[in-house]
């Protein structure tokens, strides 16, 4: 490693004293302390090298990257922000590929940050630990960027593992604003390296001596074996979202084809405190005239049926044949508006997704219906019976189950 | 590339901060000390168990398996270890509920045992190969190698 200090006259004419500051050594601790892990040539593996771990560095950026802007798109659909375009209703399948991508490329972050991070790993033991004011901020900065990039694949994983014990906070929330934090601890990391990253990438290195690839791991053998291990985690995973592969998914948390009828449910209704949903039911709607629907008068409503993928925040999604009335058909009668949010709530008494408040577009969609009935039968209770929410193109946490209100919000 | 660097740390910042705040402020956010605790216990629990188990076996394999096919058995062997890794929650099965049976529907820990039996075959089948393919180039080379 170069340790040259970089001159920086520019700064220094500006704020001397900050500067000055910054760059004053700090002490170095004794050298009978630089022993195991911190002693020279501790780390001998001659794989190691800058031009590798600015590889395995874009590798891991990449991942993140894609894996930062599906999840952002994914908490815009749920929480719009109204200076930004609202979330679309279609293409149908776009939330399906967007969130199953997002849950993907994080599995496969996991051999790809663990690889990067062995790369890097004899950085953690430099001598002396900190030279001074700015090594010091910089190591502080990875330690922030090690511990969110971990955070946010171990909160990730645990997440579609339903591992929900593990994580002492409500895991939405940590998740979404720690990758922010997670991503500006690596464009900080980025900048702090660029001319390093540069350097590697560009000169061009002689082949390291003794490269016997059958006895010494060599750089392209340890991408084939990260690259493997990608591999074989996609193939058992992805299955969840691409049904083709969904045999192959020895590993995926779901698998699109088992459910009642034939189709996955994430909250199912004892975990949701739906006991049995008797003949008094009725679906109430308050708007500008508010009615009051029994099941017989819904079915007595036009039917569509529409073929629709339903997709989960957890990656996995399948598509199924829903049939019932229009929600505008419905709205319409209430004298709603054609521009009206309108908040969709459950029979369920508590829970964060009890109740999704359902932008214009997606409300006056042909394809939006209060289904009854999936695959043709009426809706199982673990799939919203009598009566849910199907949109095009949204989380499956927005498509309320056991519609019990409509509300139509004042626009 | 000065005023990259400049934009990218200034550009991290923010986002950093906004995070942050958002961590601090959102509702339903994480009470401090718990978050804190939790993103200390990734870190630390891979540069001070995790890697250093990893290197120490790593180093044991290099020194233990057979010089010819090393490179290839230690490959399949980071493929295990990682595949593993990335199971391990499904198979501990934690988060299985019986009143939801179609989460998690499958056995995980007979799905990693068919993944790495796959791993292992591809690598029995690559060492066969390398085996063939060292016997057709050398078929008349009695003197055997240095390898062995």
């Amino acid at each position: 490693m170069v340790r040259r200090p970089h001159p920086r006259r520019r700064l220094s004419t500006r704020i001397p004293g900050l500067a000055r500051l910054a760059r004053r050594p700090l002490p170095t601790p004794p050298e009978r302390l630089r022993i195991g892990p911190f002693a020279p040539g501790a780390f001998p593996s001659p794989l190691r090298s800058e031009r590798l771990t600015a590889q395995l560095g874009i590798a891991v950026g990449a991942a993140f990257t894609i894996c930062f802007v599906t999840g952002v798109l994914s908490h815009l659909a749920q929480h719009p922000v109204g200076w930004l375009p609202a979330w679309p209703s279609r293409p149908v399948a776009l939330y399906r590929v967007t969130q199953g991508l997002h849950v993907a490329t994080g599995l496969a972050a996991i051999p790809l940050l663990l690889a990067k991070l062995w790369s890097a790993y004899p950085k953690l033991f430099s001598w002396p630990p900190a030279r001074d004011l700015t090594h010091a901020l910089e190591r502080l900065s990875i330690a922030v960027l090690v511990a969110t990039t971990v955070f946010q694949l171990v909160t990730g994983i645990a997440n579609i593992a339903r591992w929900y014990t593990v994580m002492p906070f409500f895991f939405t929330v940590a998740h979404y604003w720690t990758a922010w934090v997670a991503v500006g601890a690596i464009l900080v990391h980025i900048a702090v390296k660029l001319p390093v990253i540069r350097r590697a990438l560009t000169r061009r290195h002689a082949a390291p001596p003794d490269a016997d690839d059958a006895v010494r791991t060599s750089r392209r053998g340890l991408f084939a074996a990260v690259g493997a291990a990608v591999g074989v985690v996609t193939l058992t995973t992805v299955g969840q979202t691409v049904r083709p592969l969904s045999a192959l998914g020895i590993l995926a948390p779901r698998r699109p084809s088992i459910g009642p009828q034939g189709l996955p449910v994430n909250k199912s209704a004892v975990e949701a405190g739906i006991r049995r949903v008797d003949a008094s039911y009725r679906l109430r709607v308050t708007g500008p005239r508010p009615l009051s629907f029994g099941l017989d008068q819904l079915r007595a409503l036009p039917q569509y049926s529409v073929q629709l993928p339903i997709a989960c925040v957890e990656g996995w999604s399948a598509t199924a044949t829903w049939s019932g009335p229009r929600l505008r058909d419905v709205l319409d009668r209430a004298g709603a508006p054609k521009d009206a949010r309108v908040r969709v709530e459950s029979l369920q008494q508590g829970g964060l997704y009890r109740a999704a408040t359902i932008n214009p577009e997606h409300c006056r969609d042909p394809l939006t219906l209060l289904a009854l009935r999936l695959h043709g039968a009426d809706l199982a209770l673990d799939h919203g019976h009598p009566c849910r929410l199907i949109t095009p193109n949204l989380p499956g946490v927005m498509q309320t189950k056991w519609v019990g209100h409509l509300v139509v919000l004042p626009a | 590339m000065k005023t990259a660097r400049i934009v990218l740390v200034l550009a991290g910042l923010a986002a950093a901060a906004f995070g942050v705040v958002g961590l601090l402020t959102a509702d339903h956010g994480p009470r401090p000390l718990p978050y804190v605790e939790f993103a200390l216990a990734g870190l630390l629990g891979h540069d001070l168990v995790l890697a250093p188990v990893a290197l120490t076996l790593g180093a044991l394999a290099g020194k233990l398996l057979p010089t010819r096919h090393r490179a290839l058995l230690r490959a399949a062997l980071l493929v295990t270890t990682l595949v593993t890794l990335v199971a391990f929650p499904f198979a501990l099965g934690a988060g299985y509920s019986p009143t939801n049976p179609s989460a998690l529907p499958l056995n995980y820990r007979h799905g990693l045992l068919i993944a790495l039996a796959a791993i292992w075959l591809a690598t029995t089948a690559l060492l066969a190969t390398r085996a063939l393919r060292i016997r057709r180039q050398r078929p008349k080379d009695v003197s055997g190698g240095p390898h062995g």
